[in-house]
């Protein structure tokens, strides 16, 4: 289920949009790749606090992968990046908000590509 | 309609691209893959294993406690050999990287108590010497047999042959193999000149 929100989002939102803008009459497209962007990151945030394995029974023991340890560093620079590049998928919307990139708005592109890196990274994390 | 189309389309792709590459790439790469974990207890002691890339908690503890029980079987054979061996002046302790250290006429000797050689890297010994500085020789006790590449593996970091194996599977006549190392060791019986590797 939580799989299912959480890679069903993306549609979600981009329906949401759809809905007011057909409903209301109003130009929201500007909106999704920025809101999209901002969720990747918000997905990216909780990964960098380090997971410490829990072993049943033994509370006063910490168990730390060494993998996750070097994969921190690589998180933090992802946030860095993203932050950057929500700044960029704004300026777009804003700025050109009418520009393709695979036939697809410039700034959807941009957030969706975060939201879908974010997703990924959050795979790797659950591995190391 | 083509807005509608061209939403879901996006929609879609995003989770789309995400997916294959977590199937295609992520899940193979770590597929089998074994992770270094370090477990640090209430005493400030750590130690290292290897863990199957995603293994649950349970398995986790299981291979902690099959460790943890080892140890005191090491221990309490450890006590006995010290006990029967009284005028002999030996002082046995816990140490923080190695299990045991094993004081004896000066001599410092670090002991551990491993019950899977498998989850292992030979590599870590040489670990032991860093950071126990003092440790005279090492002298590894494992639940198994000793597996020959771990062994080759340990020649390539122990160029001065400072560690001994006791292989005793299942706790098998774990007292009588560590009396015998030790005795040698220590030199406190030359009639039992018997290394175990």
């Amino acid at each position: 289920m939580y799989a299912v929100l959480i890679y069903g989002f993306p549609l979600t939102l981009l329906g949401f949009e759809w809905g007011l803008r057909t409903m209301l009459s109003v130009d929201s497209t500007g909106f999704a790749g920025p809101t999209l962007a901002a969720a990747g990151l918000s997905f990216l945030m909780p990964l960098i606090k380090p997971k410490q394995k829990l072993i049943p029974g033994h509370d006063n023991v910490i168990a730390i992968s060494k993998a996750e340890a070097a994969f921190m560093p690589f998180l933090w620079l992802f946030v860095f990046a993203f932050l950057f590049c929500w700044t960029w998928s704004c300026y777009m919307s804003l700025v050109f908000p009418r520009d393709k990139t695979l036939g697809f708005d410039s700034h959807l592109v941009i957030g969706g590509s975060l939201y879908s890196i974010s997703l990924i990274l959050t795979a790797i994390k659950e591995k190391v | 309609m083509n807005e509608l189309l061209a939403v879901i389309a996006a929609g879609a792709l995003i989770p789309a691209i995400s997916l294959i590459v977590k199937k295609l790439i992520v899940d193979r790469i770590f597929e089998g893959r074994e992770s270094e974990i370090s477990i640090r207890g209430k005493d400030g002691k750590e130690f290292k294993l290897l863990l199957d890339s995603g293994a649950s908690s349970e398995e986790l503890r299981d291979i902690f406690e099959s460790e943890i029980e080892f140890e005191a079987e090491v221990k309490k054979n450890l006590e006995r050999f010290i006990r029967s061996h009284e005028k002999y002046d030996l002082k046995l302790s816990n140490g923080k990287q190695v299990d045991f250290l094993l004081f004896s006429n000066g001599r410092r000797i670090g002991i551990e108590a491993k019950s899977n050689a498998d989850r292992f890297k030979a590599k870590w010994i040489s670990s032991y010497f860093k950071e126990s500085s003092g440790i005279d020789e090492l002298i590894m006790i494992l639940d198994s047999k000793i597996p020959e590449n771990f062994l080759n593996e340990v020649k390539t970091y122990d160029k001065n042959m400072k560690v001994k194996f006791i292989s005793s599977p299942r706790g098998k006549e774990l007292s009588k193999s560590i009396g015998n190392v030790l005795e040698t060791e220590l030199g406190l019986n030359k009639s039992l000149h018997r290394t175990s590797r």
